[in-house]
């Protein structure tokens, strides 16, 4: 427990072991995927049509937004350039990956996705949904990975108020709430703050958003908030993720090393 | 017959010891990524108890070790926890096994009881559950259900060991 805990010398050890029991978690995730399979095909054709004419309206909109960023990236490497900044962490690409089953406990909180090494994902890559930070890849097999939620108590995650800058450090508690921790009761703190990753850590990409401040109250005695936050994305309703490339510095180095 | 099944051996059952822990483990995993049902006692370590109060000879330490590694790799916790509550039960029902054997149906129900609530404490304070809500009250709840689970599986395997035996 203190090697698994504390060093990664039984990594190795535990791919193996999760790609053994790989076919009795494939056997045992078949009552709900056959539940999941039935389910679907009783999907209404009007609701499809609608769900399609939804989805080419988001696209239309992603569109014009996205025309918009890339004249923003470029604007801002122009004021990097100004500026004489060395490097920008940037992500070299992004990989869909579809949920193959949740494990959510009381233990744990976590999901497999279908890729794998194969597939060239690695450990500490960053998974996130259309609307904030899901979790961090902690295992892979060839053909799977596992991706600890946010929601996790073994997880802490270095993140800052996007208002205020604050810094803190982000804690799972249950499956729908989060813990801000160290955040000092002397700052600005509101409800419905929005929290995102800071960077500190260089696991997670910075600025990626990851929970809102649900309630906070002062403590006696004690110089920070209990400030209980809810996590932006939709841990248990998510069906297709993206897996984030490590960060590389444009000059080549890998910033993880 | 009796005198038969009281030596058990090991090769005597070897592939109905291999098909019922990989059943269990089956069943365990089942219950946990299709069903998100948390709260029943681990079938797998039930199925310990029985075989650890059927084969006499063997002290079971490794068998509760690797399948306490296997759950963990399965519920993503750290490698050896569920080993190490694993190896405790094993050795908590290693003591009194051989009267474990003689009791009536409805005792060893209560031992298996026992045995579960303690691996549950063990459970509390190694793998610290995030519990809320009426979670607690069906988390110290769970060993009660060994009250059905045990009666069934102690005659079902019996029947099972006695068609192999014999």
């Amino acid at each position: 427990m203190l090697a698994d805990h504390y060093s990664s010398a039984l990594t190795s050890v535990r791919s193996l072991l999760i790609t053994a029991i790989e076919p009795i978690e494939k056997l045992a995730s078949l009552p709900a995927d056959s539940y999941h399979y039935f389910q679907q095909d009783f999907a209404n054709i009007e609701s499809l049509k609608k769900d399609n004419q939804d989805l080419k309206t988001e696209l239309f909109l992603m569109k014009a937004k996205q025309q918009q960023l890339a004249r923003l990236e470029l604007e801002v490497q122009r004021l990097n350039k100004l500026l004489g900044k060395a490097s920008q962490l940037t992500y070299s690409n992004v990989q869909i990956a579809n949920i193959s089953y949740y494990k959510t406990s009381p233990y744990s909180q976590s999901f497999t996705l279908n890729k794998g090494e194969l597939d060239n994902v690695k450990v500490k890559q960053t998974v996130i949904d259309a609307y904030g930070l899901i979790g961090i890849i902690t295992h892979t097999t060839p053909t799977s990975s596992k991706v600890q939620l946010i929601t996790d108590a073994e997880i802490q995650i270095p993140v800052r108020i996007q208002r205020t800058g604050q810094r803190g450090i982000l804690k799972g508690v249950d499956e729908n709430t989060l813990s801000l921790q160290f955040i000092s009761n002397t700052s600005s703190v509101i409800v419905g703050d929005l929290i995102e990753t800071s960077g500190l850590a260089k696991t997670y990409p910075k600025g990626q958003p990851v929970a809102t401040i649900t309630q906070f109250k002062t403590l006696k005695d004690r110089p920070y908030f209990n400030i209980e936050a809810k996590p932006i994305a939709k841990l248990m309703a998510a069906e297709k993720v993206l897996i984030l490339s490590i960060p590389v510095q444009k000059n080549g180095k890998d910033s993880l090393k | 017959m009796s005198h038969k099944v009281y030596s058990l051996q090991i090769a005597q059952v070897r592939w109905l010891l291999i098909i019922s822990y990989l059943i269990a483990f089956l069943i365990d995993a089942t219950l946990f990524i299709s069903l998100d049902w948390h709260f029943i006692p681990s079938i797998t370590l039930i199925m310990l108890f029985f075989w650890v109060s059927q084969l006499l000879n063997k002290v079971h330490f490794f068998t509760a070790l690797v399948l306490g590694v296997l759950m963990d790799a399965t519920t993503n916790n750290l490698l050896g926890s569920h080993a190490l509550i694993f190896v405790i039960a094993t050795f908590l029902s290693l003591r009194s096994r051989q009267s474990f054997k003689n009791y009536p149906g409805w005792q060893q129900t209560i031992f298996i009881v026992f045995y579960l609530l303690i691996a549950q404490f063990l459970t509390w304070f190694v793998l610290q559950p995030q519990l809320t809500g009426e979670q607690y009250f069906y988390y110290w709840l769970s060993p009660l259900l060994a009250l059905v689970i045990w009666p069934v599986l102690n005659q079902l395997m019996r029947f099972f060991t006695e068609r192999a035996i014999f």
